[in-house]
């Protein structure tokens, strides 16, 4: 588990916290939770490149550190002085402040690291369904473009032949690859539309379920399209690894236990034995070819019913469960999205007690999560991040719903005393 | 006296006044308060001695609250079972008790407040019990019974609470939605019989004129 300090970013005055398995933050507009969500992501995603290139050398010089996280996160303007982050997992440490410009780091297993897909999917993604041109439109080198990429990818892989199918609102997504058109069926007739004419609601959704599946699902399933590295950096990490944690280097004779690796790749490798050489693999393997994924998503409710909210949400989690690493941070407004999480951790407190021909007739089943790998914070006016997940249950506390509710319906209560319907409007 | 002095009295009369000409002594207890936190409960269940008692401090027992920071002067009165002769339709009883500034303008908020000690969530919203339907229609009559007899004007509108105190947490949509059907929506309320009804625990007093009902959280 990864632990995330923050101070003085932005709005955001401190923030402490775990990343857990699923992660989620609600608050109002403007009030840090994509600050938040974007230095979770930047730095798993420094991990990452660190641990493939194993040093630290490119973000320690020229300010690179923050110059990438401001460009790709679009963060300018939002450090100070004192501001202040520090990321720490079993493989690193990392931290910067803001006024010593360099972040410092530190190995705790440089070779421990999990391969990983990261995938930030902003709040802008209905670009590419509202714009027909979009790959036309010039970014910079930010998550926006970073997510156009991971459509491009996903998209290709759903055909005519083989559509996605979005939640189950009985619409399909396909890629049309010889007019690269995105096209959506959208009843049983087989009615097709351009997916930039289809509702705000599936613009919003198919871009979010058609990288979400893809990276969650689809390159887990191809074999060899979840490497990291091209041929000749993986041999070079290879080399590394084998040179700092297995090479022998010297050989007493009689050599007998030895084992000689002879893959075209590698070059001939000596091992001290078979054991030492299936390690090797697995660090390799763990190292370079992806094992789960990581996804950043900032309010998947927006232009989506509160039903379908909830359908994405069980949708999602029961992809994250496909993996035991997989990890999920989310940032929303919508109290939906935490009703549906709360219906998750409920069916696991329930599961052993309910019939299950009862719990077969539940939607959220196949969503149904540990709450100890469940975290959910809400942003205070104080800009401090507060669990909102009682103590004993590890439920979302009613009484995070009811001053939610309460504040709409104190102001329909104010008004109530005045309604008056003239006979001639009833 | 013609019936047109006595109507000139009786409306020239506080609405404490009215209640105590109309119900006997023993059918109600009625009393000034100012207390900046009004706490009623509801003790019959546990002491048969003892009925719906206001106190300034939080009782022993869970409590309707009524935030009063301004110390509106507060006539409380609380009724005795049976004590207004109400019969007609299935729930044919009062309400626990009703509350209203001491100063006499036709314009002053009139609160109904009527209390089901449930021990939980589950109790509470039993359909055998139907707790939702007997309280609301409990509240419907009480202000009913206050406008026939002129002890509050005809098209005067009054404010409700339908309690369930031992419950924390809102339950204000659960109580109206299991009326679903029998046209005693909130707004409906608000229009035939002119109250404005919640289910909560609170209130907030902010003038003679003014008070608001508060959701739990």
């Amino acid at each position: 588990m990864a632990h995330l300090t923050i101070k003085e970013i932005g709005v955001i005055k401190y923030v402490d916290i775990d990343l857990n398995k699923i992660n989620v933050i609600i608050g109002p507009q403007s009030s840090g939770k994509s600050t938040i969500c974007k230095i979770a992501c930047y730095c798993a995603w420094v991990e990452k490149k660190i641990s493939l290139v194993q040093d630290f050398v490119y973000f320690m010089k020229d300010h690179n550190f923050y110059k990438e996280l401001v460009t790709f996160h679009k963060l300018a303007g939002y450090f100070m002085d004192e501001s202040f982050f520090e990321y720490e997992t079993d493989v690193i440490k990392f931290s910067y402040l803001h006024k010593n410009g360099n972040a410092e780091f530190e190995w705790k297993d440089r070779y421990g690291y999990k391969q990983n897909q990261i995938a930030y999917i902003p709040s802008e993604r209905n670009l590419i369904s509202a714009i027909d041109n979009w790959f036309e439109v010039k970014f910079k080198d930010n998550n926006i473009r970073n997510f156009m990429i991971d459509w491009e990818d996903a998209r290709k892989v759903y055909t005519r032949e083989d559509p996605l199918s979005i939640l189950k609102l009985g619409v399909q997504y396909y890629f049309d690859g010889a007019t690269r058109k995105d096209l959506v069926i959208v009843d049983d007739n087989g009615t097709t539309l351009d997916l930039t004419n289809t509702s705000s609601g599936l613009q919003s959704l198919i871009p979010l379920e058609v990288v979400s599946q893809y990276l969650t699902n689809y390159i887990f399933a191809i074999d060899g399209s979840n490497s990291v590295q091209d041929k000749s950096s993986a041999n070079f990490f290879r080399q590394r690894v084998y040179e700092e944690l297995f090479e022998v280097k010297e050989i007493n004779f009689p050599s007998e236990g030895l084992f000689v690796d002879r893959s075209l790749d590698d070059g001939i490798k000596l091992f001290r034995s078979k054991e030492d050489y299936d390690r090797y693999n697995k660090t390799i393997n763990r190292m370079l070819y992806i094992q789960y994924t990581k996804l950043f998503i900032e309010e998947p409710e927006q232009n989506i019913f509160p039903e379908t909210q909830r359908d994405f949400l069980y949708s999602i989690l029961e992809l994250m469960k496909s993996k035991e690493d997989n990890s999920l941070f989310i940032t929303t407004h919508s109290p939906y999205i935490l009703y549906a999480l709360n219906n998750c951790i409920m069916g696991f407190w329930v599961k052993n007690k309910m019939p299950l021909d009862e719990q077969k007739e539940l939607l959220s089943l196949p969503a149904w999560i540990d709450p100890a790998l469940v975290s959910v914070y809400e942003i205070t006016d104080e800009g401090i991040l507060k669990s909102i997940l009682t103590e004993k249950t590890k439920l979302i506390g009613k009484h995070y719903f009811n001053r939610v509710r309460n504040g709409m319906m104190d102001e329909y209560y104010d008004m109530l005393d005045y309604l008056e319907i003239d006979e001639d409007e009833k | 006296m013609n019936t047109m002095i006595c109507w000139t009295i009786w409306r020239l009369m506080k609405m404490r006044s009215r209640i105590e000409t109309l119900l006997p002594k023993d059918k109600h207890r009625i009393e000034n308060l100012n207390y900046e936190e009004v706490y009623i409960a509801d003790w019959k269940d546990v002491d048969s001695t003892r009925g719906v008692e206001a106190t300034s401090y939080p009782p022993e027992i869970n409590s309707v609250c009524l935030h009063n920071n301004n110390q509106v002067h507060i006539v409380f009165d609380a009724f005795a079972d049976n004590a207004l002769p109400i019969n007609k339709g299935v729930h044919n009883k009062q309400c626990e008790c009703v509350l209203f500034p001491l100063a006499n303008d036709d314009c002053n908020w009139v609160l109904f407040i009527e209390t089901k000690y449930a021990r939980n969530s589950e109790f509470a919203f039993r359909k055998e019990h139907d707790y939702p339907s007997c309280m609301v229609n409990q509240i419907i009559e009480t202000v009913d019974y206050f406008r026939r007899r002129s002890i509050i004007e005809e098209n005067r509108l009054v404010h409700a609470l339908v309690s369930f105190p031992n419950l924390a947490d809102d339950y204000n949509d659960r109580l109206f939605d299991a009326l679903e059907g029998s046209e005693l929506s909130v707004d409906s309320i608000k229009l035939k019989y002119k109250i404005a009804i919640r289910g909560s625990n609170s209130a907030i007093v902010i003038s003679d004129k003014r008070i608001k009902l508060k959701g739990d959280s």
